[in-house]
C-alpha cells in the first residue's frame, strides 16, 4: 500500500472517528459529571424519536420554524440575485452601494430585532423578515462580486464571437459566476438559519428557537440536545447539498481559468 | 478624481436621505413615537447616555449606561483574545500536521452553518447566566475563524517560494517559521482577527440580547420591553456606529496588508 | 578591472580552482499512485565550474533545469552521484553556493534594505555592520534611491535585483540562478544582463547559470551545457570565444550569431522531441 492511499484511508477513517469520540465522551460525561445534568446518548435518542414520532412536538416546531426559513430565504435569494446583479453591472451603484453593504454584515443584527418586531408584529411574519435581512447581505456581496470580475477577456471572447444576449449569459455569464453565487446562496442559507432561530429564540410563539427557550426554563437537557441536533443535522445536510451540487456544476461547465 | 467625488457625494446623500425620511416619518405622525425616534433624538438620547443624570434613573437603578458599555467592551475583549489565544496555535498545528487537518477540515467547515446560539441553553446550564457565558458564546463563535484563516495563511505561504529561501540560507526550521511564514502569512492571519473580532462582537452582544443579564445587547431588549422606545434607538444607534467604526478600521488595515503584496 | 578581466582569461583555458563539480548526478522520482512507475528525471550529469567562470545551461522548458538547481543547491537529494563544491560533499544548503530563484522571491514584507541584509542578520551580524554591507550591495545591483521601498513598489526587474543583492551580500563562492529574468521582458532582460556581467566582473563572481534563452546563454557566459530531454542530461558542451568584456552590442555580431546557431540546432532536436511528447509530460520540479 502507498502512503498516499494510506494517508487517505486514515483520513476517512478520523473523519468518521471524530463524532463517534464526541459520543463517547458525552456517555463518559453524563454518567460521571452527573452534577452537569447530561442525559445519556441514549435517553436522548428516545425523546428525539418520541418528538418526531408519538407525541410529535418536535415535529411541528420544525415545520414552523422550515416554513419561516424557507420563505424568507428565498425572498432573500431573488431579492439578493436581482441587486447583486445590477450592483455588479453598474459600477457607479456598486461603489456608492458596496460600503454599506459590507458594513451592516459586520452589525450585531439581533439587536435589530425589536424593529422587525414593530414592522411585522410578533407572529411568523417577523422571522420570516429577519431570515430574509440576514440572509439576503451575503448574496448580495458574492454576486455582485462574480459580475464584477467576470474576465474581460471572455467578455471581448464573446462580444468578437457576436454571440447574443442569451448565448453570451449560458457560455460566459454563468459558468464564470457560478463558483461565488453558489457560495453566496449557501452563505445565505445559513444566515437566514442563524435569524430564524435568533429570532424565535428573542420572541416567538412557535418554532425550534421557541422550544429551545422553553426547554431551558423547564430544564429539558434532552429536549434541548435534540433540537440542537436536529439544528445540526439540517445544516450539515443542506451545506452538503449545496457543495455536492456546486461540485457537479463546475465540473461540467468550467474549463481552466 | 470627479467619479470619487460623486460617488462619496451620492455616499452622504444615501445616508442623510434616509435618516432625512425616518425622521420626517415620525414627526408628521405617519409612524407612532411609541414605535419610531425621530434621528435627532436619537442621537441626543445617546449622548445622554453619557452623562450622568435622568436617563439612568429612569431606567437602571443600579448601574450606569457607562458601566453597560464597558462590560460589553470588557466582553468582546476578554472572548476575542481568548479565541486568539487557543484559535492561533490551533490554526498553526492543523496545518503542520495535514492529517488531523484534513480530517477536521469538513466539520470546520460546516461549523459556522449550525446555528451556535443554539448551544446557548446548554452553555448556560453548565456555566449559569452572567459574564462566563457570554464570554464563552462570543470565544465559540469566533475561534474558527481564527483558526481556518491562521492555517490557510500558512499554507498559502508553503505554496510560496519564500520559506526556499530560507532553507537556502541554512536557516533552522524555527527560525524559518518565526522570520519567514510568520510575517508572509500575517495578511491572511489578520483576515482572520478580523473576522474573529467581528464575530466576538456579534456573539456576545447576540447572547446579550438573548441571555439578558447585563451590557449593551441586555439594554436594547430590557428598554423595548419597558417601552423606552428613545433608549433602545440610542443603544441601537451605539451598537450600529461601534460595529461599522471597527469593521471599517480594520477593513483599512486589511487592505494595507494585502497591498504590501502588490505584483 | 583590468584584474578581474584578467583573472578570467586565466580561468578560461586553464584548471585554476575547481570551485563547483558535479560527477555522474542522477535523479529518479516515483509516481506517487503506483510505487511501480519511476521517472529518470536526470542522468549521468557531469558538470564542472572553476573559480571567476560564468557558465550557463540551456535546456527545453521541464527537461529538469530546475530539478538540477535545487539538487546542486541542496535543497533536494539525488539518487546517484555526488556534488563537491571546492573538493566537500554537498548535502544540504551549503554556505559556500547562493541561490537566486526563479519565482519572485523578495519578501514583501520587508524594504529592500532589509532584504538586502536579511542573510547578514540571521548569521548575527552587527547591525552596523549589516548596514554598511547592505548599502554597498544595494548601489552594486543599481537599487540606490529605492532602499526604504517595498518591493510591492518596485518593478519586477527591480524586485529581482533585490534578490540578487540579498544573495551576493553573502558572498558565497558560487551562485547558483534559476531563470532569474525568466517573467520579465525582452528589453529588460537584455539590460539586466548586462548589470550582471558588470557586477560580475565587479567582484570576480562564478556563476551557474540556468536559462531558456540562448542569445541570454551566449552574451552571459563562458561556456553552455546544452541540455537533452527525458531523462534530462548533458549533450553538448559548447565554449563561447567571444572576448570580454562584452555588453548588449555583442548580440549582433558575427560570432554571435555562428554559436547561436550551433547552440539551436541542438536545441532544435530536443525541442521538436519534446512537443510531441508533451501529453505526458514530466512537470519542471520546484526545488521542494
Amino acid at each position: 500500500m502507498t502512503a498516499r492511499t494510506r494517508d487517505r484511508l486514515l483520513t476517512q477513517l478520523g473523519v468518521i472517528a471524530v463524532p463517534v469520540f464526541i459520543l463517547l465522551v458525552w456517555q463518559v460525561s453524563s454518567t460521571l459529571f452527573a452534577y452537569l445534568f447530561l442525559p445519556t446518548p441514549l435517553k436522548t435518542f428516545e425523546v428525539l424519536k418520541d418528538g418526531l414520532t408519538e407525541s410529535g412536538w418536535l415535529l411541528s416546531e420544525l415545520k414552523d420554524t422550515m416554513i419561516e426559513l424557507l420563505l424568507g430565504y428565498l425572498l432573500a435569494v431573488v431579492t439578493g440575485l436581482m441587486t447583486g446583479f445590477i450592483l455588479g453591472m453598474n459600477r457607479f451603484l456598486r461603489e456608492v452601494a458596496e460600503p454599506f453593504v459590507l458594513n451592516i454584515y459586520a452589525i450585531p443584527k439581533v439587536t435589530l430585532f425589536p424593529i422587525f418586531l414593530f414592522m411585522f408584529g410578533l407572529g411568523m411574519e417577523s422571522k420570516v423578515a429577519f431570515g430574509f435581512f440576514h440572509g439576503v447581505f451575503p448574496i448580495i456581496i458574492l454576486t455582485m462580486g462574480a459580475i464584477k470580475d467576470i474576465k474581460g477577456i471572455y467578455l471581448k471572447l464573446g462580444r468578437s464571437l457576436r454571440l447574443n444576449p442569451l448565448q453570451m449569459y449560458k457560455e460566459i455569464v454563468f459558468p464564470s459566476t457560478l463558483p461565488s453565487v453558489m457560495t453566496g446562496l449557501r452563505l445565505g442559507f445559513n444566515l437566514a438559519f442563524i435569524g430564524v432561530i435568533l429570532g424565535e429564540m428573542a420572541a416567538s410563539k412557535s418554532g425550534l428557537g421557541y422550544a429551545l427557550m422553553k426547554s431551558e426554563g423547564s430544564f429539558y437537557m434532552e429536549k434541548i440536545i435534540c433540537i440542537v441536533v436536529v439544528l445540526a443535522v439540517i445544516a450539515v445536510a443542506v451545506n452538503y447539498l449545496y457543495y455536492a451540487v456546486e461540485g457537479k456544476l463546475i465540473r461540467v461547465r468550467v474549463r481552466a481559468g | 478624481m470627479k467619479r470619487a467625488n460623486k460617488v462619496r457625494m451620492t455616499k452622504w446623500l444615501v445616508l442623510l436621505g434616509s435618516a432625512g425620511c425616518l425622521e420626517i416619518i415620525v414627526r408628521a405622525g405617519i409612524v407612532r413615537r411609541s414605535t419610531l425616534t425621530p434621528v435627532s433624538e436619537m442621537f441626543v438620547t445617546l449622548w445622554k447616555f453619557f452623562l450622568p443624570g435622568e436617563v439612568q434613573a429612569r431606567l437602571l437603578k443600579d448601574s450606569s449606561i457607562a458601566a453597560n458599555f464597558f462590560m460589553t467592551f470588557g466582553e468582546i475583549l476578554l472572548s476575542f483574545s481568548l479565541a486568539v489565544l487557543v484559535g492561533f496555535p490551533v490554526g498553526v498545528l492543523l496545518w503542520k500536521w495535514k492529517t488531523l487537518g484534513r480530517i477536521l477540515n469538513p466539520y470546520l467547515v460546516s461549523y459556522y452553518a449550525i446555528p451556535v446560539f443554539a448551544l446557548y441553553p446548554i452553555i448556560v446550564g453548565i456555566f449559569g447566566i452572567g459574564m462566563l457565558s457570554i464570554t464563552f458564546m462570543g470565544w465559540l463563535f469566533a475561534i474558527v475563524a481564527i483558526i481556518i484563516s491562521t492555517a490557510t495563511g500558512f499554507d498559502e505561504v508553503e505554496k510560496r517560494i519564500y520559506p526556499q529561501v530560507g532553507k537556502s540560507l541554512r536557516l533552522s526550521r524555527w527560525r524559518i517559521f518565526v522570520w519567514i511564514y510568520f510575517p508572509a502569512a500575517t495578511p491572511y492571519v489578520f483576515t482572520g482577527l478580523k473576522l474573529g473580532f467581528i464575530y466576538s462582537i456579534i456573539g456576545v452582544i447576540a447572547s446579550e440580547f438573548i441571555l439578558s443579564t447585563r451590557g449593551l445587547g441586555h439594554l436594547v431588549r430590557f428598554s423595548y420591553s419597558a417601552f423606552e422606545t428613545e433608549i433602545m434607538y440610542a443603544s441601537m444607534l451605539l451598537i450600529v456606529i461601534m460595529a461599522v467604526v471597527v469593521n471599517s478600521a480594520l477593513m483599512r488595515i486589511e487592505a494595507w496588508l494585502y497591498g504590501r503584496q502588490a505584483r | 578591472m583590468g584584474g578581474a578581466a584578467g583573472k578570467r582569461q586565466l580561468a578560461f583555458r586553464e584548471i585554476s580552482m575547481i570551485v563547483l563539480e558535479v560527477r555522474n548526478l542522477g535523479k529518479t522520482y516515483s509516481v506517487h499512485e503506483a510505487d511501480a512507475l519511476r521517472v529518470e528525471a536526470l542522468k549521468d550529469i557531469n558538470l564542472t565550474v572553476n573559480k571567476g567562470e560564468f557558465i550557463s545551461i540551456i535546456g527545453p522548458s521541464g527537461c529538469g533545469k530546475s530539478t538540477l538547481f535545487g539538487l546542486i543547491g541542496g535543497l533536494n537529494e539525488c539518487t546517484s552521484g555526488q556534488v563537491l563544491i571546492e573538493g566537500e560533499k554537498v548535502d544540504g544548503p551549503h554556505p559556500s553556493i547562493g541561490m537566486v530563484f526563479q519565482e519572485e522571491s523578495a519578501f514583501p514584507w520587508l524594504t529592500s534594505l532589509e532584504n538586502v541584509e536579511f542573510g547578514l542578520k540571521m548569521a548575527g551580524i552587527s547591525k552596523q555592520e549589516r548596514r554598511t554591507r547592505a548599502k554597498e550591495m544595494i548601489e552594486l545591483v543599481g537599487l540606490s534611491g529605492f532602499e526604504n521601498h517595498y518591493p510591492g513598489e518596485l518593478s519586477g526587474g527591480m524586485r529581482q535585483r533585490v534578490a540578487i543583492g540579498r544573495t551576493l551580500v553573502m558572498n558565497p563562492e558560487i551562485i547558483l540562478m534559476d531563470e532569474p529574468f525568466g517573467a520579465l521582458d525582452e528589453q529588460t532582460r537584455v539590460l539586466l544582463g548586462e548589470e550582471l556581467l558588470r557586477i560580475c566582473d565587479r567582484i570576480g563572481a562564478t556563476v551557474l547559470f540556468i536559462t531558456h534563452s540562448i542569445s541570454e546563454s551566449v552574451m552571459l557566459s563562458d561556456r553552455v551545457y546544452v541540455m537533452s530531454c527525458r531523462p534530462g542530461t548533458f549533450k553538448k558542451v559548447i565554449d563561447i570565444d567571444i572576448p570580454r568584456p562584452r555588453s548588449s552590442s555583442t548580440i549582433g555580431t558575427k560570432r554571435f550569431g555562428e554559436i547561436t546557431d550551433e547552440i539551436w540546432r541542438e536545441l532544435k532536436e530536443e525541442t521538436s522531441k519534446r512537443m510531441r511528447v508533451d501529453a505526458c509530460g514530466m512537470e519542471e520540479d520546484r526545488p521542494r
